[in-house]
């Protein structure tokens, strides 16, 4: 079971309950299991009856027990008291149903556990045969890896966020890598991500990476000569899996980088004729262009450049 | 006492490689300075058989490097074997494709070529006395038998130690310490790895792979390269010092990340806050 808890840790933004609303609707539509809401933001959504797809699992963080009544109609309450335990250290969080019966137990933390060290601790919870929610914290920058072993090795949920806000794993990196390894389908939900990165930016007033794993608009640019060769003869050669399982799409950038089968790959775009011998001239060009502006070439740039080569 | 690993950094190759990016000799030359100042143990200069601009910067850093070595680049190729050595780099690395898809599809070529070749690149650069390394392009994707018989025939011409590249960025902590630990046993060298970041797992994954005995692991700064990039040495060396001795210090390490930001990115100098 993968719980998405971005609805979460938007609390300090005030949003507006019809962005939040739009934000659970794309959340909704990715292969998770469950979507997490903090009292917040229920609180801006509950005016839009019914806010709640019938096809997922829905769960309310709460500080209070006595919160459950108030909020009826959740498939479960995680109960996260003030904390404590001290930074860095495990806590644990209980899911409840309306009744107070524990539905399973979310454990927070795992800040420490890098590398293989986690395949060991994670068989020694498996062999309490409990259900175990597992919601790593992201200080060493593995979350994302403890929630995927975790999951692999038959753990029973963990806990997500988009890009990972709140300190969580990402949620679109670990139904990435789980499509991977063959453990989940995906079947098209994977392109509602890039609308949901757009809302996720309105709402926090901050732009992702766009290197940002799985959700970045640059992930698919090539560049390098022996990568664009390699992508135009089989693109999994250089992907991992193809942009439009994303809802991104592949584009090829000319810069310094840029070999033969990058630039005659653009001249067959652009409709320009490019002849062989004119190669490496143009490439020289094009590198010392490249360096003196510090970047790629834009459009017009490559156009003017590949228009004087061929004259 | 903390097991040594060594730091490889790449930013100024498999880094620079990243779409957009196109750094002068002078920029390359004085990020290298920075790199031998942080203490890494090798700098992946570049390619030089890209032309003179790879060149002069190859140049350039072998004069004010003085504690890293500095590595230059290769496609399985004698040609550009002989345009690195005009840049007399400490190592010459030479890249082999050794998945099958990449055999077939990418060099439209087979097994026995590719040993072959990979012999003729190796004798040539071994018999002008250079340090060879080599990179197993796509290892991640490829059979480790294959790789293992690979390693031997490396082995017993002299090469240093060999680089699994998890090239599109696909294994998970788990399988990275499976493959390099098969490997390693099999083939008796020493192995770098060398991560990309498609799945959010560059850092967990060259964790792993120290765990699982490999000695050099591949950084690029601020985590730049192709697609999501390689892993970030600010981050590796935060989360490794946990386990191992880096010989990099997490402040100047995050320091020389930001001090390169504006020649990595000069249009974007005072960009927006990034998530």
């Amino acid at each position: 079971m993968l719980t998405d808890c971005t609805l979460t840790s938007l609390d300090a933004y005030g949003a507006q309950a019809e962005s939040l609303l739009c934000l659970l609707r794309k959340i909704e539509r990715l292969p998770v299991d469950a979507l997490e809401l903090s009292v917040p933001v229920y609180e801006k959504l509950r005016a839009f009856e019914p806010c709640m797809d019938t096809q997922k699992k829905y769960f309310l963080r709460i500080r209070h027990s006595a919160e459950r009544s108030a909020y009826p109609g959740f498939s479960g309450y995680l109960l996260q008291e003030k904390s404590k335990v001290p930074a860095e250290e495990n806590e644990e969080i209980p899911c409840l149903d309306l009744y107070g019966k524990e539905i399973f137990m979310r454990r927070r933390g795992f800040d420490r556990l890098i590398g293989i060290a986690s395949k060991s601790t994670f068989e020694k919870i498996l062999q309490t045969g409990k259900r175990n929610e597992l919601a790593p914290r992201d200080t060493f920058h593995c979350a994302t890896a403890l929630s995927v072993t975790w999951l692999l090795m038959g753990g029973y949920g963990a806990a997500a966020s988009l890009a990972g806000i709140g300190g969580y794993g990402c949620t679109e990196e670990i139904l990435m890598a789980l499509y991977l390894q063959g453990a989940v389908l995906l079947q098209g939900e994977m392109s509602a991500l890039q609308s949901a990165k757009a809302l996720l930016e309105e709402i926090t007033g901050q732009q992702l990476s766009g290197k940002k794993p799985v959700l970045g608009s640059d992930i698919f640019a090539v560049e390098a000569g022996i990568h664009v060769d390699g992508v135009v003869k089989e693109p999994s050669l250089y992907e991992p899996y193809p942009p439009e399982l994303v809802g991104l799409q592949r584009h090829l950038v000319i810069g310094k980088y840029s070999g033969r089968s990058a630039l005659l790959a653009k001249a067959r775009e652009l409709h320009i004729q490019l002849e062989e011998k004119q190669l490496a001239r143009l490439i020289e060009r094009l590198q010392r262009k490249s360096v003196g502006r510090q970047a790629r070439l834009s459009e017009e740039a490559v156009r003017q450049l590949l228009l004087d080569a061929a004259d | 006492m903390k097991e040594k690993c060594y730091i490889v950094d790449t930013s100024l190759r498999d880094g620079e490689q990243s779409p957009g990016l196109a750094l002068g000799s002078r920029d390359k030359v004085a990020i290298a300075k920075l790199l031998d100042g942080l203490g890494v143990y090798e700098i992946e200069g570049g390619i030089p058989a890209m032309g003179k601009i790879e060149q002069a910067a190859l140049w350039g850093m072998k004069s004010v490097c003085h504690r890293a070595r500095i590595k230059a680049w290769n496609r399985l190729s004698l040609q550009d074997l002989r345009m690195s050595m005009e840049c007399s780099p400490d190592v010459l690395h030479i890249s082999v494709p050794v998945s099958d898809l990449q055999i077939q599809k990418k060099l439209q070529k087979n097994r026995r070529w590719l040993e072959k070749t990979m012999r003729e690149c190796v004798d040539f650069a071994r018999g002008q006395d250079y340090e060879v390394t080599i990179g197993f392009e796509d290892a991640s994707r490829a059979e480790l038998g294959f790789m293992a018989e690979l390693a031997m025939i490396l082995k017993n011409m002299g090469v240093s130690y060999i680089r699994f590249a998890d090239t599109v960025g696909i294994l998970t902590p788990v399988g990275a310490y499976e493959k390099i630990n098969v490997l390693r046993e099999a083939a008796g060298m020493e192995i770098e790895f060398h991560a990309h970041n498609d799945l959010g797992m560059a850092v967990a994954n060259s964790v792993a792979a120290l765990q699982a005995g490999a000695r050099y692991i591949d950084v690029t700064l601020g985590g730049i390269g192709e697609r999501t990039g390689n892993c970030a040495l600010g981050d590796f060396v935060e989360t490794a010092a946990l386990l191992f001795d880096t010989g990099i210090d997490l402040s100047a390490a995050r320091a020389a990340e930001a001090a390169v930001q504006n020649i990595f990115f000069p249009e974007k100098a005072h960009n927006a806050t990034v998530l």
